[in-house]
């Protein structure tokens, strides 16, 4: 019986320290920065001469940077985008990728837990092969290239995991088109 | 799931590594501007930095007094038949005229030294090492190819013709560095315009 009562009591000396932590605000997780690598995936879009002569693809982007500000990081990329030839024969149907590698700036405005962004950044393209052969600077040749880009990302409940959706605009000098991509992407703060 | 998405990244990488280049679309027509009946187009294979070492390598060998008993080109090959794998699209189409059965062939032009074969009217010159036939109404047109299948047995029988003495595996024996690639019309005396677009696909192997 003395027994109940001591654990009875105990319990009852609880209960105000827990309603007193019911009353603090939840505290927000702070949005880690630092080094982040990414992976997008969806689909790709060619526009312009080349755009006319292949169908729509699909694309994926892996990039690794470093955050320096919620406002500002340092980022590189890697995207590559694959799509079937869409022209009269010949030569037979097939298709061509893309592949693109760029290094540039990402400038964010924070927003709560999403970070909202624009980024540009500049680089290598190249298509091979060069099925489409009525396009004569579709020539598989490595060319400057430029990317720009916008999107958002929420930064998850898991501390270092960022999700969102992206989209960009690939294109290089003295080249008859411009590739388009939009996807989903998935972060990790390291 | 992570399996496939490393499939999905080496396919993707090596999709843009494959070797692969095409050339042409390249255009011709019969009857031609000298009302022939057959018309045709030299191919020459494009040759890279290791084919150029070869090419010096085999005018010493030619330059040896006296000649070695092999033959040069089958120690020297500029090209080989397994380094490449050709293929070759087209697409006929008959203007106008009557129908007619339309070959479309690849062949070689036959060196000095060698008779005429005569297997083409207006092209006597050429040897015909494969042909596919194609009977066509007017107005229609035909989308085929040689396959690569096909294209290796050319460079064989070229190969036969012109380097018999050459021993060794299929792979390494001496490949043509130009071939001709045309249109005959079976009948000479038809008076129908008939278009070939060609085209093509090299791919080095490793």
């Amino acid at each position: 019986m003395t027994r109940k009562i001591v654990l009875f009591s105990l319990l009852l000396a609880a209960l105000p320290a827990r309603a007193e932590e019911d009353e603090c605000p939840p505290v927000k997780p702070a949005v880690l920065r630092g080094p982040v690598v990414r992976a997008a995936l969806g689909s790709a879009i060619w526009v312009g001469e080349v755009g006319d002569a292949s169908r729509p693809g699909f694309g994926i982007t892996i990039g690794a940077g470093y955050e320096f500000t919620s406002w500002l990081a340092l980022e590189f990329s890697w995207s590559s985008g694959t799509h079937d030839a869409d022209q009269p024969a010949p030569p037979a149907p097939g298709s061509f990728s893309t592949q693109a590698i760029h290094g540039g700036l990402r400038l964010g405005v924070p927003v709560d837990s999403f970070d909202i962004f624009l980024r540009g950044g500049a680089g290598w393209m190249w298509s091979r092969p060069n099925i489409l052969v009525r396009i004569e600077k579709f020539d598989g040749q490595v060319r400057t290239a430029w990317m720009g880009g916008a999107g958002f990302t929420w930064h998850t409940p898991r501390r270092h995991v960022w999700v969102g959706l992206e989209g960009s605009v690939l294109g290089a000098l003295d080249f008859p088109g411009m590739m388009i991509m939009a996807g989903a992407v998935i972060g990790v703060t390291l | 799931m992570i399996r496939a998405g490393y499939f999905i990244l080496i396919g993707l990488l090596l999709a843009g590594c494959r070797g692969e280049r095409y050339f042409g679309p390249y255009d011709l027509q019969v009857p031609t501007e000298l009302e022939e009946v057959a018309a045709g187009r030299t191919f020459v294979f494009p040759l890279d930095d290791e084919d150029n070492t070869e090419i010096t390598e085999l005018a010493d060998c030619l330059a040896l007094d006296p000649p070695p008993e092999m033959p040069c080109i089958c120690d020297y090959p500029i090209l080989t038949i397994g380094e490449q794998v050709a293929r070759t699209d087209y697409r006929l189409v008959h203007h106008s005229g009557t129908p007619v059965n339309v070959m479309v062939f690849i062949g070689r032009e036959v060196q000095p030294r060698e008779p005429d074969p005569e297997m083409i009217p207006d092209l006597p010159r050429i040897e015909v090492l494969a042909e596919h036939h194609h009977q066509m109404s007017i107005g229609s047109s035909v989308e085929s190819s040689f396959l690569e299948d096909e294209m290796t047995e050319v460079d064989l029988a070229y190969n036969a013709a012109v380097y018999p003495a050459c021993p060794g595996s299929q792979n390494n024996l001496p490949a043509p560095l130009g071939l001709t690639f045309g249109l005959a019309l079976d009948s000479p005396d038809a008076t129908s315009q008939v278009s070939l677009e060609f085209s093509l696909r090299l791919k080095k192997n490793d």
